[in-house]
């Protein structure tokens, strides 16, 4: 069954647009971060033209986060002021991001910058998730009890100004890095077309400090609000949002929410992180074999 | 919907033949030496649309030809937008795109459709004139569209060997134009999803020793309509609010599905 889309001009097969939301729902479920570093490759993969699968990988992922937001604060995983504080860095980072986006398409190197940010953080981020769960299923395979929280360090983080306490998240640390990892999270969103759950919860939790539960309940709080105000700025600014596609996906997304968060309750944590890593390995190395080898040293796009 | 579509078919209609009436058509060489339109000459973007089948059909003056050779080309092509090529060089490694050229008007479809391969009609210059083969389109390059010194000729057969392996460019001869007995001439051309809404102009061609001696136009109009019309109007003309609407849904899905399922 096809369904034409509007925006990027071409016909796509709906069931497989269900079904990549439903995957990338899945994941999100299962690991809680939003999935949309791996929607907009895949989209990109399936045929939609990049600057219409950056613009509208943001869209379905406020559907989702606002279904994973509500499951969190149901058993209070979310950190309000500090997701405030992230947020306020995001929409900076979101406006920024946005534009560099209308730039890098008018000199012909949007895709390539795509690529290689994707490259680069996929295989870091992969890279570390792929070596730190290899690590806990050692460690749960010698009775140790798994952690993902590290023991506390002072570091040049701790000895910054403008010290702020986040009573949900029991800390007292400086509001500075937040807002600046929300402003980093933010350009992400606004140049990959992702909500930078990926990113966020890492840097929160191995950075911040910040416990795992609510690093993710508070990134799924920030990421409705960065993905909304990417896809308003994509929509005014770039006007490659493609709605009828984006509900496709969002619609698949929020199905397989559910699939995942059933099925990540019944598999092991660190299985499933392995899992994940080898799939963000997967989809970098993907893209890298595009960068060194590409398949035709031609493009064509529209003026 | 489709009895509003019917109607807006007939208004369609009524306007072109008063459109007709209006202007006269630009002559053949040969008066009426051949005549033809295509089979249907609105086609409309729907939900549902995955390309057109479109017919041209088309009759030639057989007393005037009779005893002679000729060929008959057909050629589709629409519509025409600015197109940039590039091109990547090898930089530390990594294929980035460093050379472009932009054209200022390719057509995002371009069918020809002959009795015998396009080259073989007729010598290049008599097809270039027409636009009568891939190799014969006139493809003008925009003012200080070309950065560097490459050579426009390599972006151009680029240009026209990616639209022919997306299927936006064809060259077709074998049993592209059929004849119903001495006349009648028929010709099937599919347009695929991805040539988009816009005009298309049909040129049906009567060549004679390599030269063309009649020529005659056919246009067809393909159109979104209802939804999909509505979206990509809202998109391009009130981009706030389609914006709005984009998060608004999101959020009825995403609010909807945590009302459903609840107990997750």
């Amino acid at each position: 069954m096809h369904v034409y889309l509007p925006i990027a001009e071409l016909p796509v097969n709906a069931l497989l647009m269900l079904a990549l939301g439903g995957v990338v729902g899945f994941l999100s479920g299962m690991f809680g971060v939003g999935g949309g570093f791996l929607m907009t490759p895949m989209l990109i993969f399936a045929g939609v033209p990049s600057a219409v699968a950056v613009a509208t990988g943001a869209n379905p992922l406020i559907a989702s986060s606002i279904t994973g937001t509500i499951a969190q604060w149901r058993r209070k995983n979310v950190d309000f002021k500090l997701g405030l504080i992230l947020l306020a860095g995001g929409a900076a980072g979101a406006l920024f991001g946005v534009q560099i986006v209308k730039l890098l398409r008018q000199a012909g190197q949007f895709d390539l910058t795509v690529s290689l940010l994707y490259v680069v953080f996929m295989s870091v981020v992969g890279g570390l998730m792929f070596i730190e769960s290899l690590h806990a299923l050692r460690k749960h395979r010698q009775g140790k009890p798994v952690s993902m929280r590290r023991p506390a360090q002072h570091t040049w983080i701790h000895r910054l100004p403008l010290k702020t306490r986040f009573k949900a998240s029991k800390l007292y640390i400086s509001a500075i890095p937040p807002l600046v990892l929300g402003v980093l999270v933010g350009l992400l969103s606004g140049i990959m077309g992702v909500g930078g759950g990926f990113i966020m919860v890492p840097i929160l939790i191995y950075l911040l400090r910040v416990p795992t539960n609510l690093a993710i309940g508070t990134s799924l709080f920030q990421v409705i609000f960065v993905s909304a105000i990417t896809t308003v700025l994509q929509a005014v600014w770039n006007q490659t949002v493609d709605i009828a596609l984006a509900l496709m996906l969002m619609v698949g997304g929020v199905l397989g929410a559910q699939a995942g968060a059933a099925a990540g309750q019944k598999l092991r944590a660190e299985q499933l992180r392995l899992l994940l890593a080898i799939l963000v390995l997967a989809v970098g190395l993907r893209l890298l074999v595009g960068l060194f080898a590409p398949a035709d040293l031609f493009s064509i796009s529209r003026v | 919907m489709r009895a509003r579509a019917s109607n807006r078919l007939n208004a369609f209609f009524a306007g072109w033949l008063a459109l007709l009436a209006l202007i006269t058509p630009a002559r053949a060489e040969i008066p009426d030496s051949i005549e033809a339109e295509a089979s249907q000459n609105y086609f409309y973007i729907e939900p549902s649309y995955n390309g057109s089948s479109i017919v041209l059909f088309g009759s030639v003056d057989y007393d005037a030809l009779k005893g002679k050779a000729f060929d008959i080309a057909v050629t589709i092509q629409g519509p025409v937008k600015p197109v940039t090529v590039w091109k990547k060089n090898r930089h530390a490694g990594l294929w980035i795109n460093s050379e472009s050229l932009t054209f200022e008007g390719v057509p995002n479809y371009y069918a020809v459709l002959s009795t015998r391969p396009a080259s073989e009609i007729a010598p290049l210059a008599e097809r270039k004139a027409r636009g009568i083969g891939l190799d014969a389109l006139d493809l003008p390059l925009k003012k200080d569209g070309l950065s560097s010194q490459a050579a426009p000729e390599e972006f151009q057969s680029a240009l026209i060997r990616l639209k022919q392996s997306s299927g936006l460019f064809v060259e077709q001869s074998k049993g592209a134009v059929e004849f119903l007995g001495t006349r009648l001439f028929r010709s099937h051309v599919f347009l695929p999803a991805a040539a988009g809404a816009g005009l298309y102009r049909a040129k049906f061609y009567i060549l004679e020793n390599g030269k063309v001696v009649g020529e005659t136009g056919a246009r067809i109009r393909l159109k979104m309509v209802g939804i999909e019309e509505e979206l990509s109007t809202a998109a391009v003309f009130y981009p706030w609010l389609y914006g709005a609407i984009a998060v608004t849904l999101a959020a009825l899905v995403g609010g909807g599905a945590s009302l459903v399922f609840r107990r997750v």
